[in-house]
């Protein structure tokens, strides 16, 4: 039995052709191809920076709206000729304003009464753990023995924690004791109650003066003008500040932590203004902005601009308003 | 002898082919489609929604007096307010504020019957679109 089978195979003129067809299509769509892989490049990144742009964000938020003061970006201060309630910072760094030396971003309120780190059951922020927050301050308001906020511009001159030994200037403006807790700005600075004494309202009597702050039937029961509330302890309670600022193109949240972080020891114990920890929230910033919003009669407001930048080239800004203790 | 013939498509098949394919392509460019709109409204979103708390947090930081009066220029909870922005802005967002019932002591239900003092409602909603807040608040807060 034999078997006859005819089959043709294409021929070498078919395959070149169509190989060459085949080359001309591939040539046609490489570049939408090229175009789709390099959206979805562009896309992945913008969504990546989108995702932490929102959780930095939600951080500053969270701390922002949960605090009962908003301690810098400090008010204008009409004396000097950089404005102290906006700071802006870019990266690559841009030119200060007017005799400021560098531009820094920085946003530092007190810190929030939820926060409990050591899990004590009291408020990190309540010091001596008596049931209240930021009661009693102390000359150097943040207890960290430094001008300021320790490590940071406070006042966007463009020098960090100038005259060291100043450590009662709470806001790096060169004086202390400036303003007691009264409402009112006593030394015309822009700034209300900032850089107060230890005696916080001034009035040269423990508490209140002719008031029985503590409700213990006494009147002004002590010598002590710096026991702001008649408890018999002057100096109970300092601002312990959450400070969220640049260092390179990181943006940090600095927490204060209720245990000896660094190391030193002072007379009023080993935790201090000087216990923090810092973690970056956001990479790849390119421009941090905050800005003291506020209108006389209005609730405090903070405006946050937040800008980042991925290697690839996209870019993604989020910003948002909030109010100083509006979670309250 | 086992003659075996070998053969192309006819047209015929051909076209059944492609009108068969053009079929199933259908519902595949329409889920790709789906996905591409459903990444747009998502970023609609999340963008509106900083826009939106953002504005709300503006209003919640004005002196009540000054939004008291604003619903009583608009004098109903459908009308905007000057706190509005300007018509012709991309992505508006428009406000709303009226006195409201906190107690709902009339018993209707209705929010904006038998309204209290010292209470508002305050609506902000981006324009044509499903986005909104609202709250309430009540004065000295």
């Amino acid at each position: 039995m034999s078997s006859y089978r005819t089959q043709s195979a294409f021929t070498l003129v078919e395959l070149l052709t169509a190989l060459a067809l085949a080359a001309l299509i591939l040539a046609a769509t490489s570049g939408v191809v090229n175009n789709v892989m390099g959206t979805d490049a562009t896309v992945a990144e913008r969504n990546q920076l989108q995702r932490d742009a929102r959780f930095a964000l939600h951080r500053i938020v969270a701390a922002t709206s949960h605090s009962r003061n908003l301690l810098l970006p400090l008010p204008d201060n009409p004396n000097t000729d950089w404005p102290e309630h906006i700071r802006e910072q870019t990266i690559p760094a841009s030119a200060p304003t007017g005799s400021s030396t560098f531009a820094s971003a920085v946003l530092a309120v007190t810190l929030p009464e939820y926060v409990d780190l050591d899990a004590d059951g009291f408020p990190d922020a309540d010091d001596d753990r008596d049931g209240r927050i930021d009661e009693d301050l102390p000359n150097d308001v943040h207890h960290d023995f430094l001008p300021g906020i320790m490590g940071i511009d406070d006042d966007g001159d463009g020098s960090v924690d100038e005259n060291p030994s100043w450590f009662w200037d709470d806001d790096e403006g060169g004086f202390y004791n400036e303003d007691p807790i009264d409402g009112i700005d006593n030394d015309g600075d822009g700034a209300i109650d900032e850089d107060p004494a230890s005696d916080t309202n001034g009035d040269g009597c423990p508490g209140i003066c002719g008031v029985d702050d503590d409700g213990n039937g006494t009147i002004d029961g002590t010598s002590d003008d710096t026991d702001d509330d008649e408890e018999g302890t002057g100096f109970e309670d300092a601002y312990d500040p959450v400070v969220f600022y640049l260092e390179g193109d990181s943006l940090l949240e600095r927490m204060p932590v209720p245990w000896n972080e660094d190391g030193n020891s002072s007379p009023d114990g080993p935790v201090d203004g000087r216990d923090w920890v810092a973690s970056p929230i956001a990479d790849n910033v390119s421009r941090f902005r905050v800005e003291r919003v506020g209108t006389a009669g209005s609730k405090q407001l903070v405006n946050i601009e937040l800008e980042l930048t991925g290697p690839a080239g996209g870019v993604v800004s989020v910003s948002t308003n909030v109010r100083i203790g509006g979670a309250l | 002898m086992n003659t075996h013939r070998q053969e192309g498509l006819t047209l015929v098949e051909v076209l059944i082919t492609m009108a068969l394919l053009a079929v199933l392509l259908v519902p595949a460019i329409n889920a790709l489609q789906t996905s591409a709109i459903g990444a747009n409204v998502h970023r609609d979103l999340a963008d509106n929604h900083f826009r939106l708390t953002s504005r709300m947090e503006e209003l919640l930081a004005e002196p009540y007096a000054n939004l008291e009066t604003a619903a009583l220029a608009a004098g109903s909870p459908t009308i905007e307010t000057s706190y509005s922005e300007a018509g012709g802005t991309p992505g508006r967002l428009v406000v709303y504020v009226s006195a409201c019932d906190g107690d709902n002591a009339d018993n209707d239900d209705d929010l904006f019957t038998g309204t209290d003092d010292g209470i508002l409602w305050i609506r902000v909603e981006a324009e044509n679109t499903v986005h909104a807040l609202q709250t309430v608040r009540a004065r000295g807060y």
